[in-house]
């Protein structure tokens, strides 16, 4: 069930670009397959579903609005009672963890997001051309989130390190969209696509 | 454009938001005691304030949470932004 769709969003995507890459290293894209989406919600008022959470994911809960933690996963602040895990780890021994004694929901959306790292010296550049955040380096800081709009999708946006990379969670329908904005969009800052598994 | 306070993420874009007309309306408490009247009074008729309005916002790009926007629709000047809890819906009927 899990992992075995391999026909991932923005494939016939890349390998249309693979015939075009360059060899820049102001800008990259690195599209991030075979990686596995969960929503989790419950109350921050419920001390139990907060050790519980950060129990079975041995990691932070980032409780402070539009930030995430990182560790084993990527854990990042959806709303006051929300949470998105990114992880590269096989679900099902997470999920055995689970108590169904603790008030939680928690939901599998591998299928419905993709993710993108922008990467590189132009990478803030080409988001302000849409993204109506203030990504400035002194507004939007390494260890923050944000849900936010690129061009005309919804995406989760995160900064990861200086150099900056950031983080692109998009919806799986809408990742061909955005691919091709970037592409678009970075054709003056020579972006480079590259896929890893 | 304007840019609003949302209660949890900050000041964000007019364009992440959705408005969500009047704020503090309650529902009536034994609606099978109402006339056609007031149950449509309750469900459709709303307010057109000129100057000091509440209202209720969604951050629908963001964190899609409700919240309620005092807001001068004559200047479009946002005077606050708070979050959407029994507190601030109660103390606007004392007002």
């Amino acid at each position: 069930m899990l992992n075995e769709n391999k026909n991932y969003a923005l494939d016939d995507f890349i390998n249309e670009e693979k015939s075009s890459l360059s060899s820049s290293q102001g800008l990259g894209i690195n599209i991030r397959a075979e990686i596995n989406f969960l929503n989790i919600r419950g109350s921050i008022n419920d001390s139990d579903f907060i050790k519980h959470v950060e129990a079975v994911f041995q990691q932070a809960l980032p409780l402070d609005f539009n930030t995430f933690s990182v560790g084993e996963h990527h854990i990042y602040w959806l709303a006051p009672d929300e949470w998105l895990v990114v992880t590269e780890h096989d679900l099902k021994p997470i999920l055995q963890k689970i108590s169904p004694e603790i008030d939680l929901y928690i939901t599998n959306q591998t299928g419905g997001y993709t993710q993108l790292i922008l990467q590189g010296d132009y990478a803030r550049s080409l988001l302000s051309k849409g993204c109506t955040l203030d990504i400035g380096e002194k507004k939007f800081l390494i260890g923050q989130c944000a849900q936010t709009g690129l061009g005309k999708a919804g995406i989760l946006l995160a900064l990861t390190d200086s150099k900056p990379s950031f983080n692109i969670i998009v919806r799986r329908s809408f990742a061909e969209y955005v691919g091709l904005w970037l592409k678009q969009c970075g054709n003056e800052f020579g972006v480079n696509f590259t896929h890893k598994h | 454009m304007l840019l609003i306070k949302c209660p949890w993420c900050g000041e964000r874009d007019e364009t992440e938001f959705s408005y969500g007309g009047e704020a503090a309306i309650k529902r009536p408490l034994k609606p099978k005691d109402l006339n056609d009247k007031d149950w449509a009074d309750y469900l459709f008729m709303r307010k057109n304030t000129r100057g000091l309005f509440l209202e209720q916002w969604n951050h629908s790009v963001g964190c899609r949470q409700w919240f309620l926007v005092e807001r001068n629709t004559v200047t479009y000047e946002i005077i606050s932004t708070k979050r959407m809890n029994s507190d601030a819906l109660n103390s606007e009927d004392s007002q």
